[in-house]
């Protein structure tokens, strides 16, 4: 029984104690075996635990032909593994053994392979000299030619500058071609069609027709007849129509159905469905019965400048009786006044004065070229404007194309003048390719 | 004023301005203030030519045949008017006075937004707030705002814009068209103007008598500033004063035009002898550009 004991304790001794030992490793490997004569080789070296004395790079030292360039710390890895690289190098061509290193890890000792090494000679790349070529000459790029072409450029945008500069704001007089515009009674004609064309009454719809009718009348007696009829009452326009020295054929007919119109519109009167074709014919007979009175009218109220702006500032343009644009009459809103400088042989300032919002309007339309010679010119007044003018044109002359380029991409054009220009007398004319 | 007269004034005002309106402004009102966004309005049958991104593919499975969704514009914009009834708006050298034409100016603007199923909102002021009409819908709700414009009011001193738009500030939530109507007779707040024009639409009218503008040479002329009551004899054949009260009248224009213009508000000035439709009408063409 004791011997079974015995022997049963020393075989359970025996397996833990071989346990114990097989789980101390140590390995080693090497990155190249060969290599050229200086080249740094790497050892990995990795253990299940860190030696308990440092024997291995003692034994590697003691090797004369081998240098050891650095050394690592140890490592632990992910893989629970320690790990530690030593990079050497050899400095004489041969074949080479690194022998088997003793590692002694808790009195453990494990012995490591030996190592197989070959160092060659580097190649020899100067035996194969070539003789060195001369100096091949090369032509010279001569920047002669971009110069004179440059220059060229330059001069040619600083003359067509000049030019532009020079003419200002000077315009030689075209003869104007007015389109045909639709005259009063036409357009109350037409609108007289088209209310005939909708059947309104004929739908019910007396109301609306009654309101249509008249105020194809007030617009008529408004454009044809310069009567204010759009914005007063009947008996406003009778007034109004009273105190003018106009007579208008068919005047009583006409306010009898305005204000049965009144009537039908704002207190829902009921006629005989008779009567609405016969207004219709009235109203028709009314426009062209008066037709002549009207153009007598509006020649009468042509707006030219002497009417619409008085004679003084009139006088400043060089035809006075010729007709304002009805653009310029649209946008003139008040009776504020500001002076306007025009721009001619290069430095020469011509001052005007002229309603504000036709000023605004002129440099509204102005290019960005346009606006600069104006600027200088109305700072630097005298002979500073006209030098700063020209020492400027050569730079704004580089920088012309550019200025095209971003006046395109910005629908602009840079060299554009305002609405205002000079006729050969210094006087005002109005451009009517830039209104 | 008599009841009476009061209310065939709004009448008449009605009938002058309801017209223009549907013929002429209302068009150009509502190309001008335009609605917030689209809302879906119906569907139609798809036909040639319309925009693919718009097939209601619900309705298309069901009837096996194309159909594509109507958008329309979602407006229910609101026109405030905030007018000024101080003593200076009496004025009138013409047959209508500066309050008169400036009923009728709101009247035409009231009418043009009720066109376009905007709501009217109004508030009136001098030295103070007098009254403020939330905005609304409906004939007789403009007919109210054009009553209580022309109708007689006590207490009205100086002009104070100030409190008129601090008040407006207060109250007015929604972004809103605000047409200011006034003389300007009076210290213009850049700061209140420049909130209001940034929060919302706003666009001055400044409604000025051609008297305002020159005095023809009449002799010694008694005046009275109708806000302060001080009385001052007038030489209006010494041709220093008749031109210095030009320039000054024009400094005065151009002061409230650029005072306006800086604050982003836009800026109409009227003068109430010559037609307002002209003035009206390219105001509108000139914002829809």
């Amino acid at each position: 029984m004791i011997l079974r004991l015995v022997h049963f304790f020393f075989v359970i001794g025996f397996l833990f104690d071989s346990e114990l030992y097989a789980q101390n490793t140590f390995s080693q490997t090497i990155d190249s075996n060969h290599i050229v004569i200086g080249d740094p080789i790497q050892i990995t070296q990795s253990c299940s635990k860190i030696p308990t004395t440092e024997e291995v790079i003692p034994q590697l030292k003691s090797l004369e032909w081998l240098q050891i360039l650095s050394n690592s710390e140890w490592i632990l890895t992910p893989k629970q593994n320690y790990e530690r690289k030593i990079i050497f190098s050899v400095y004489d061509s041969g074949q080479y053994i690194i022998p088997e290193l003793n590692v002694k890890i808790d009195s453990q000792i494990i012995s490591t392979d030996s190592m197989f090494i070959r160092v060659f000679l580097p190649i020899d790349s100067t035996n194969n000299l070539y003789p060195i070529k001369s100096i091949l000459e090369t032509k010279k790029s001569s920047k002669l030619i971009y110069i004179v072409i440059g220059s060229i450029l330059l001069l040619s945008l600083i003359v067509f500058l000049l030019i532009v500069l020079f003419r200002a704001d000077r315009i030689k007089i075209r003869p104007i071609h007015y389109l045909s515009q639709e005259s009063p009674e036409e357009k109350a004609i037409r609108l007289l069609k088209e209310l005939n064309e909708k059947n309104l009454h004929q739908q019910g719809f007396v109301q609306e027709y009654y309101d249509e009718l008249s105020f194809i009348l007030r617009s008529f007696f408004n454009e044809g007849l310069n009567l204010p009829a759009l914005e007063s009452s009947t008996s406003d326009l009778l007034k109004i129509l009273e105190s003018k020295p106009i007579s208008l054929k068919g005047q009583t007919k006409l306010f009898q159905f305005l204000n049965l119109s009144d009537l039908i519109k704002f207190a829902n009167k009921n006629i005989e469905v008779e009567q609405h074709r016969n207004w219709f014919n009235f109203a028709e007979e009314f426009i062209q019965s008066n037709k002549q009175l009207s153009n007598e009218i509006l020649l009468y109220n042509k707006v030219d400048f002497s009417k619409f702006l008085g004679k003084e500032i009139s006088e400043q343009f060089e035809n006075p009786s010729e007709s304002v644009p009805l653009k310029l009459i649209e946008i003139k809103a008040s009776e504020l006044t500001e002076e306007i400088l025009l721009i001619s042989n290069f430095v020469k300032r011509n001052s005007f004065v002229l309603p504000s919002d036709w000023v605004n309007l002129h440099k509204s339309k102005m290019g960005q070229l346009s606006i600069w010679q104006l600027n200088i010119l109305s700072k630097y007044k005298g002979i500073q404007g006209s030098i700063l003018l020209l020492f400027l044109l050569p730079v704004i002359a580089g920088f012309l194309p550019f200025m095209l380029v971003i006046g395109l991409f910005n629908k602009e054009n840079v060299l554009q003048r305002g609405v205002f220009s000079l006729s050969k007398n210094n006087k005002l004319v109005i451009n009517n390719i830039n209104l | 004023m008599n009841e009476q007269i009061l209310l065939s004034k709004v009448r008449k005002i009605e009938i002058k301005t309801k017209g223009l309106s549907r013929h002429l402004f209302s068009g150009a009102y509502r190309s001008v203030f335009k609605g917030l966004g689209m809302s879906f309005s119906e569907v139609r049958e798809y036909t040639y030519g319309d925009d693919v991104r718009h097939i209601d593919w619900n309705v298309t499975a069901r009837t096996d045949q194309a159909y594509i969704k109507i958008y329309e514009e979602e407006r229910e914009l609101s026109l405030m008017l905030v007018i000024d009834i101080s003593n200076s708006t009496f004025f009138g050298s013409d047959e209508q006075s500066k309050s008169e034409r400036i009923a009728e100016l709101a009247s035409v603007l009231a009418f043009s937004a009720s066109q376009n199923h905007d709501k009217v909102g109004l508030l009136l002021f001098s030295h103070k707030v007098h009254l403020y009409i939330p905005p609304k819908k409906g004939r007789q709700h403009i007919l109210r705002i054009i009553r209580e414009i022309l109708v007689e009011r006590q207490d009205l001193r100086g002009t104070n814009l100030q409190t008129a738009l601090e008040f407006l500030r207060g109250t007015l939530k929604k972004r809103s068209i605000c047409f200011l109507l006034s003389d300007f007779h009076c210290e213009l707040p850049e700061d209140q103007l420049k909130y209001i024009a940034k929060k919302h639409d706003l666009i001055s009218m400044q409604i000025l008598d051609p008297l305002e503008e020159s005095i023809p040479s009449i002799g010694l002329l008694p005046v009275k500033d109708s806000e302060s009551g001080s009385f001052a004899l007038l030489d209006t054949t010494d041709v220093k004063v008749i031109h210095q009260l030009k320039n000054d009248m024009k400094q005065f224009i151009q002061n409230t035009r650029t005072v306006m213009l800086r604050s982003r508000a836009d800026h109409i000035q009227l003068d109430i002898r010559s037609s307002y439709i002209k003035i009206l009408l390219n105001f509108f063409k000139n914002r829809r550009k």
